[in-house]
Formats: structure tokens, C-alpha cells, sequence
């Protein structure tokens, strides 16, 4: 069915998310809080992610798994921290932390889009434990569009006009 | 600037904020009434006077409003923060529209009258106050207006909360994140003078303890000190009450440590370590606690030469996302014995 197809593109929402806030943290880790919070809402992605695996299941979609191993993202990861420390803050970083926000900011968004879309075909179809599953995570998603939102506000002023 | 309050001492990671204060692209003005461990790190320290050197008002954390009065004059070239502030303004030549200096008055008393004209109207009301009604009444708890003549005592009289949105002063914070809520979704929750109670899901602290640093470090304050002893510790019944650092460890964990009560021990957390004498206390066992009160401007220096004391040496860079509050209480640590008990342990009244 062709809701298969939206819980697979929800499922590779939150996945693409998790890699994207682990990313995001690495690169900023001067950035105390963004590097903090980020982590926390990558393994808020994660549990999103597999709530989904069982729905994903049941309708016979497609399973995305990260874009890239563990193992891989850990080594890399560290190189990310160390660099982040080396580079400490500047103008530049300033502006790579905007624009990092920026794109959060919008996989969020589609990420917030396809639990509606999921959540609408769910209640057509009277699958309740699905469309309870969006009253469980959706929140977390709405939340985390309004926290990249309240961290680009907080940044774009100094950022795009300060020294 | 630096006001009267000791980041070098009081923010956690010191290490780190010491290197941050110590840098070259940073101009530091420290203004305090004693020499502390920031102002070591400063590029201008500005002597202040201390609150029986100057006039002005302050409000406790219950709404009382006092007046405390000037009764020596401040030492050397120390000035009130008020007479500070002003003089930068002057330097500054802060103007109006008119063209006329900014801020019309000079006087701890008229800059009191400015502020309550500022609160008029506002859930802090200061409108009904004077220096004349301080000095009569001797205390008087905001609000303070044509309502409440006297002062008053409880807020919220009839369960009516500031929530209202023509009157709240914001719109709140999504406990977990931080993020700013909108005026439409706190209009759609339909407040209108209702108390708002928030929630929010358990997530487990940023820092666990791992088989490296397996206790875990909460900090926390004697009654005998407050802060970072700028003024305590220069009480000698404060000092000598509790003249030294300390680390409470539970008994379970100082049996299984062969640490004695007494015995000098070194805490290292991933950004320090702390020395310091072990009290066998009642506290959970792998959990430890060192209050923070002890820095090192009594040895003349902004940070460490050997064995560290502060214990923001061990603590965490993180912050709760609305408060902004730093986390002090969860730190992962190592514990070591160094040395047993000497015939001369500094233990203080306080034990």
C-alpha cells in the first residue's frame, strides 16, 4: 500500500537525522550546548526510528539503515571534535554553525511533514497503534524545529552582523 | 566586565575558563571590593565599595524591598558600583533625543525613583515605594501601589497567575530543549490567568560513570562560606569552621578504597583534578560531594600550584537549556588515596 511508502520516508527522516545532529554536535563540540543537545536529540531520532522498524514491518516498507557504520562515524566523529577544538571560534565557524542550523532546520521540517502524512493515512486505515505512535514522538519533532528555530534567532544577529 | 562575582572560582571546567579569561584577544575588567582569583586575571581591576560604604536599596528573594544606609566611607579608591556606572556613562556621553545627557539623575535615591516609575504597572511594582517610606516602615515586599499601599504579601491572591498574555513577560521554554515558544501557541493554550504546569520526560545526565571514573561528584555549599569566600573567608570564625576542602565519601566506598577518615585523596575528573582530606559521611554509596567554596586567591594566585581545591575544577561544561543553570551536581570521578591522616589534619569546627 501506498502507506507503506510514507512510513518509509518518515523512517528515513529520522535516520538521516540521527547521523545529521551526530554530525552537527562533532563539528560544533566548542559550542557546549548545540554539542549536548544535539546528541540527545539524534538518540531522540533513534528511539523515534525504532518505534517505526515494527509498522515498517507490518506494511511490508522499506528499511533505511544510517548512511554510514558505526564504526566509521565514531572514527570520524573524533577527528570532527579535535578539529572543532583546533578551530576554536571565529567569524567562520559562526557562520558554518548557522548554516548547519539552517539544514536542520529544514530535514526537521520534513521529518515533522511525514509524521502528519503518516498520521492521517494511520487514522484512515484505523491502525490506532500507528496513529498513537505519532502522539508519542511527534511532539519531540515539533520541539526540535522550534529549538533550531530559537538557536538561529539567537545566532543571526552576531553572527551576520557583529565583527 | 566582571561585577562583583568570581567566574575563575564559580564556573565549572576552571581550567577551561581560565584560559579563556587569561586570553589576549579579551579585555578583562574586573569590579570587586577584594583582590579575587578573577580579578588576578584582569586587565583592569576596579576597586568597589562594599554594602556599608554606599547607600541603595536591595530585594530579597521573598519581594522585600530594604534600604541600607552608608555608614563609613569606602577605603582608598574603592567607589560604589553606582558611582562606577555612572562615570562610564559620562566617558561615553550617552545622550537623548534632545541632545541632553542620558540619564538625568545621580543619586542612589534618584536612580531609585527612576526604577520604580519603570515598574509601574508591572507584576514587580515599585510605584508606592520611597527612601522616605523605607526608612519609616523599614521593609516593604513588592507589589507596592494604589493596590497594595503597604506592600504585598502574597502573590497570586484568588489563584490568579501573570499568564496573561496582554501582561506575561514571556511566553516560556519547552523544558527539554529550550526552545522558545511563539505568541500563537501560547495564545492557543488559552492561559488567561491560569497557573501553567510543565513537564518533562527523564533524560539521563550528559557525563555516566565509566570503569575510568566510576563515583559520581556533586557539589554544593557549608553553611559557613558563601560563594567563593571573597567575604567568608575573611571572617576568622567562617575560616576556621571550615578552613579547608573536603571530600565526603560514603563508607561502602571507603572501605572498598581503604581510605580512612582523614587520609589526603586526589578526585580526577576527564578536565582535572582536586586534593584534598576524606570525611567518611552519609552519603549514597558512589556518590561523592566536595563543596566548591575553595579557590586560591589565599595563596595569592587565580589557580592552582600543585594539588588543586576548587572543585569547578572537576565539574562539567553544561548548562540546562532554559535556566541556563550550569551542571554542578553530575560530574563523573576517579578517587585515590594519596597519604593517611597526619597528627595535623585541618579539620576544622565543621566536622
Amino acid at each position: 500500500v501506498k502507506l507503506a511508502r510514507a512510513i518509509s520516508q518518515l523512517h528515513r527522516s529520522e535516520r538521516d537525522l540521527v547521523g545529521e545532529y551526530r554530525r552537527v554536535a562533532d563539528r560544533h563540540a566548542v559550542e557546549h550546548d548545540v554539542y549536548h543537545m544535539c546528541h540527545l536529540l539524534a538518540a531522540q531520532c533513534a528511539t523515534h526510528a525504532e518505534r517505526l522498524q515494527p509498522f515498517l514491518e507490518r506494511y511490508g516498507a522499506q528499511a533505511h539503515e544510517l548512511d554510514a557504520p558505526e564504526l566509521w562515524e565514531s572514527v570520524v566523529g573524533t577527528v570532527r571534535r579535535t578539529n572543532a577544538k583546533l578551530l576554536g571560534r571565529s567569524t567562520a565557524t559562526g557562520l558554518l554553525l548557522l548554516s548547519d542550523l539552517r539544514r536542520l532546520y529544514l530535514l526537521v521540517a520534513e521529518a515533522e511533514i511525514n509524521w502528519w502524512m503518516v498520521r492521517q493515512g494511520a487514522m484512515a486505515a484505523r491502525d490506532t497503534e500507528l496513529a498513537e505512535l505519532f502522539e508519542r514522538c511527534h511532539e519531540e519533532t515539533r520541539n526540535q524545529l522550534k529549538w533550531a528555530k530559537t538557536k538561529i534567532k539567537e545566532a543571526s544577529p552576531q553572527t551576520l552582523v557583529g565583527g | 566586565v566582571d561585577l562583583g562575582t568570581n567566574p575563575a572560582v564559580s564556573l565549572p571546567e576552571l581550567r577551561r575558563i581560565r584560559s579563556i579569561l587569561a586570553q589576549e584577544r579579551l579585555f578583562v575588567v574586573v569590579q570587586d571590593a577584594f583582590l579575587s582569583e578573577t580579578g588576578r586575571l584582569a586587565d583592569v581591576v576596579l576597586p568597589a565599595a562594599l554594602w556599608g560604604e554606599k547607600t541603595g536599596t536591595f530585594t530579597n528573594a521573598d519581594r522585600t524591598v530594604h534600604l541600607s544606609e552608608k555608614a563609613v566611607e569606602p577605603p582608598g579608591q574603592a567607589r560604589s558600583d553606582l558611582d562606577i556606572w555612572l562615570e562610564f556613562t559620562r566617558m561615553l556621553d550617552l545622550r537623548d533625543a534632545d541632545g541632553q545627557p542620558l540619564l538625568k539623575w545621580s543619586s542612589p535615591e534618584e536612580a531609585f525613583d527612576h526604577f520604580k516609575r519603570l515598574t509601574s504597572g508591572r507584576p514587580c511594582d515599585y510605584s508606592g515605594m520611597s527612601y522616605q517610606r523605607l526608612r519609616g516602615q523599614g521593609q516593604i515586599q513588592w507589589p507596592c501601589n494604589a493596590d497594595h499601599p503597604d506592600g504585598g504579601e502574597r502573590l497570586y491572591e484568588g489563584g490568579t497567575f501573570n499568564t496573561d498574555p496582554e501582561h506575561c513577560e514571556e511566553y516560556g521554554h519547552d523544558l527539554t530543549t529550550g526552545a522558545a515558544n511563539e505568541e500563537k501557541d501560547y495564545r492557543a493554550l488559552n492561559p488567561a490567568g491560569r497557573a501553567i504546569l510543565k513537564a518533562a520526560h527523564y533524560s539521563p545526565p550528559h557525563e555516566q560513570p565509566s570503569d575510568d571514573y566510576p563515583l559520581l561528584l556533586t557539589t554544593g555549599r557549608s553553611v559557613f562560606h558563601f560563594h567563593t569566600r571573597t567575604k567568608a573567608g575573611r571572617s576568622p570564625q567562617l575560616q576556621q569552621a571550615a578552613p579547608e576542602v573536603w571530600v565526603e565519601v560514603s563508607s561502602e566506598d571507603a572501605k572498598q578504597l581503604a581510605i580512612g577518615d582523614g587520609d589526603l585523596v586526589r578526585l580526577q575528573s576527564r578536565r582535572g583534578s582536586l586534593q584534598g582530606r576524606a570525611r567518611i559521611a552519609d552519603v549514597r554509596p558512589g556518590l561523592l560531594f566536595v563543596p566548591f567554596h575553595y579557590g586560591y586567591w589565599d595563596r595569592d594566585r587565580a589557580g592552582p600550584d600543585g594539588g588543586a581545591t576548587a572543585a569547578n575544577e572537576l565539574t562539567i561544561t553544561d548548562w540546562d537549556p532554559v535556566s541556563k543553570q550550569p551542571y554542578f551536581k553530575v560530574a563523573a570521578v576517579r578517587l585515590t588515596r594519596l597519604e593517611p591522616a597526619g597528627d595535623d589534619p585541618e579539620g576544622g569546627e565543621a566536622r
